[in-house]
């Protein structure tokens, strides 16, 4: 006989236990068929950029009798996908190093210093989060254009900066409101200055919370490709997403059906690589950023 | 080594006064302990000394020197948080040294004095440990040596011993004063614990509302509180106080409460003379209230009947709540003591120990 605690009966007990069950194999069928639905075309791809035009439309399913590594070697020589990558490569750290520089300096003064137009300012950038990112795409464009510098790297990578700043300016605001301010003061009393106590104190405590709004920002420059396509005519600049449409067109009408999903594996490496390292930080950094924000 | 000066220094928050003319002499090698209630201004006041807030008016001197206007760390103080404020992503040893290095000091010199500290506080062993891998007391010791090592003139402390727990508290309160003995230097310290203060302090500065109420010994300020408040906020439990009426002659005075009227002693009665008729505030300790029984032999007992409301048991004393009429106070009294909960009861009021404050103005009357 087990232990029978008060008040409990055998028979809501069942159903319950019964009810839980259907809803545990329901989650399973959920997430296995999104989970299938999610990594099937990424196999396919990889399966297909190892195959020739003729084998894909022979037997779209099978395995390639040999692989055609030639694929991959095609796509990086002929179809420029090195360019595409060297120059994703290029904007993106550019775009992310000034995003992260100026979105965590406006953050932490915002956060810690009490100064007029402080509040001004925050709902200036926050207000920014709640138009829609088209709007400004027009006037973004004239507004390069006067500038001189449409259609260059300079013009994505201030785009960029400037589209991804409150976002990273509301995440990190919330990190560092919430470290305490006796850290700052005492740096100071030790003799740090205010961009040592920035820098030697707190980045090192915003660390999680950088790093997680980092790779968000990744993810969102590297996989860009409206205002690329809108501002970058010139193939030697295009980024890896305006390089795979535009490889997609070269494929399309040359029919070489390999090396265009070779290009998209290439395509896909660093993202993936980014996701399979950070995996655990984007999923932590999302719940941060829920309950602080 | 240095002592410090608040010169009619003025503090205002907005509409808000948090410090209110001070003026107080620290000498060198002193160990002064603001105390006083939450928003009282005692921690405005060691902010202001170590620059983390900005003088509305007056001036602060560290020495000679006039530092209203000298950054925090060129003043040469260190100071230690309630909250520590160890960094979280440096070791005890980078924690502590972390000041010098900004100082540029030579890393062997580092490393000798963050060793001479980390010995003179017992946390040798602790040096590669990060803040997060100590507990509440090795913290604070952390604290405690990473202003050691730069060697200041000022130490000052905010409440740095409010997150331990009571045993240990009592135990880093001996550490500080020997502290203080060995490194000679002046420590200015803030806590809202008058036990604290009274067990730490050379000398005791009691702030209410921004304003110094007293600056004094802790013995003075224990037997002479100079106005109602010092004399309710310094002692455990707080002093009792009745409204009296002083009635009588000069030759043979009494305060009268209602309920109750006791004879001033001879040589107590001068400075009430001008008070004869009048109402005044009288103060009374627990300690000074005792059971007949057990009174010390010799003292001005002035018999006071009561009705026995509550009684607490210490260990080696009694807490007798008492009433008379429909004012409750307090006596400590011999553990032996016969009274028990509902008993009427008389108690002898020590006069050798009253205390009189104006009912107006609450000063002492002296």
């Amino acid at each position: 006989m087990g232990i029978q605690l008060a008040g409990s009966k055998n028979r809501p007990r069942t159903w319950q236990n019964l009810l839980g069950k259907v809803a545990w194999v329901i989650v399973q069928v959920f997430l296995w068929v999104f989970f299938i639905s999610v990594v099937f075309p990424m196999i396919w791809t990889l399966i297909t950029s190892l195959k020739t035009s003729r084998e894909l439309f022979a037997s779209p399913w099978a395995l390639p009798k040999v692989p055609q590594w030639d694929n991959y070697v095609r796509a990086w020589n002929k179809i420029h996908v090195g360019t595409y990558l060297f120059n994703s490569v290029k904007v993106t750290a550019l775009s992310l190093f000034f995003i992260m520089a100026l979105g965590s300096m406006l953050a932490y003064a915002l956060a810690r210093f009490d100064f007029p137009g402080n509040k001004v300012i925050y709902f200036y950038f926050i207000s920014a989060m709640m138009i829609p990112g088209w709007l400004g795409y027009i006037p973004a464009w004239f507004l390069l254009r006067d500038m001189g510098i449409l259609g260059t790297h300079l013009g994505l990578i201030v785009m960029y900066t400037a589209r991804s700043l409150p976002f990273t300016m509301f995440f990190l605001y919330a990190f560092f409101k919430t470290l305490p301010k006796e850290l700052e003061e005492s740096a100071i009393i030790d003799g740090a200055s205010l961009i040592g106590v920035y820098w030697r104190i707190m980045m090192p405590l915003a660390k999680s919370g950088l790093l997680t709004i980092a790779i968000f920002n990744f993810l969102g420059v590297w996989n860009e490709y409206f205002w690329a396509l809108v501002t970058i005519s010139e193939d030697k600049l295009k980024t890896l997403p305006l390089g795979m449409a535009n490889l997609y067109e070269i494929a399309h009408y040359a029919t070489d059906w390999g090396a265009m999903f070779a290009g998209f594996i290439i395509m896909l490496l660093p993202t993936f690589t980014v996701y399979a390292i950070f995996q655990n930080r984007l999923t932590q950094g999302i719940t941060v950023g829920a309950l602080k924000g | 080594m240095a002592s410090v000066t608040y010169d009619h220094v003025t503090k205002r928050f907005g509409d808000v006064i948090a410090v209110n003319d001070l003026t107080i002499e620290i000498a060198d090698k002193e160990f002064l302990v603001f105390v006083g209630p939450s928003g009282c201004g005692k921690t405005t006041s060691l902010r202001l000394l170590a620059g983390l807030e900005e003088l509305t008016e007056g001036n602060i001197y560290i020495g000679d020197r006039l530092v209203n206007d000298v950054a925090p760390k060129d003043r040469n103080i260190a100071m230690v948080f309630q909250s520590y404020a160890l960094y979280p992503h440096m070791s005890v040893y980078d924690n502590m040294a972390f000041g010098l290095k900004l100082r540029k000091t030579p890393k062997a010199e580092i490393d000798r004095r963050v060793k001479e500290a980390a010995a003179i506080l017992g946390i040798e062993e602790l040096l590669d440990r990060k803040p997060k891998q100590l507990s509440g007391g090795q913290r604070q010791r952390v604290a405690l040596g990473r202003a050691i090592v730069r060697e200041p003139s000022v130490f000052l402390m905010d409440e740095p011993l409010s997150n331990l727990d009571a045993k240990l508290r009592v135990q880093t309160r001996a550490e500080l004063a020997k502290l203080h003995q060995r490194l000679e230097t002046t420590f200015i310290y803030v806590t809202h614990d008058q036990m604290e203060a009274m067990t730490m302090g050379t000398r005791i500065a009691v702030l209410r509302d921004g304003i110094l109420q007293q600056v004094d010994t802790p013995q003075a300020l224990y037997t002479s509180p100079g106005n109602i408040f010092v004399a309710g906020f310094i002692g455990s439990p707080a002093m009792n106080f009745f409204d009296v009426t002083v009635v009588g002659t000069k030759e043979e005075m009494y305060l009268d409460g209602g309920t109750f009227k006791v004879q001033v002693p001879a040589h107590k009665a001068p400075p009430l003379y001008d008070y004869l008729g009048k109402q005044i505030v009288f103060g009374i300790r627990p300690e000074d209230v005792h059971d007949p029984e057990y009174a010390p032999p010799g003292i001005i007992g002035a018999p006071v009947k009561a009705r026995v409301d509550v009684t607490e048991l210490m260990g080696n004393e009694v807490f007798l709540y008492l009433v008379t009429g429909t004012k409750t106070f307090i006596a400590r009294v011999d553990p032996r003591t016969s009274a028990r909960v509902g008993q009427d009861f008389e108690v002898l009021f020590n006069m050798e120990n009253m205390h009189v404050f104006d009912r107006d103005t609450e000063m002492a009357i002296r």
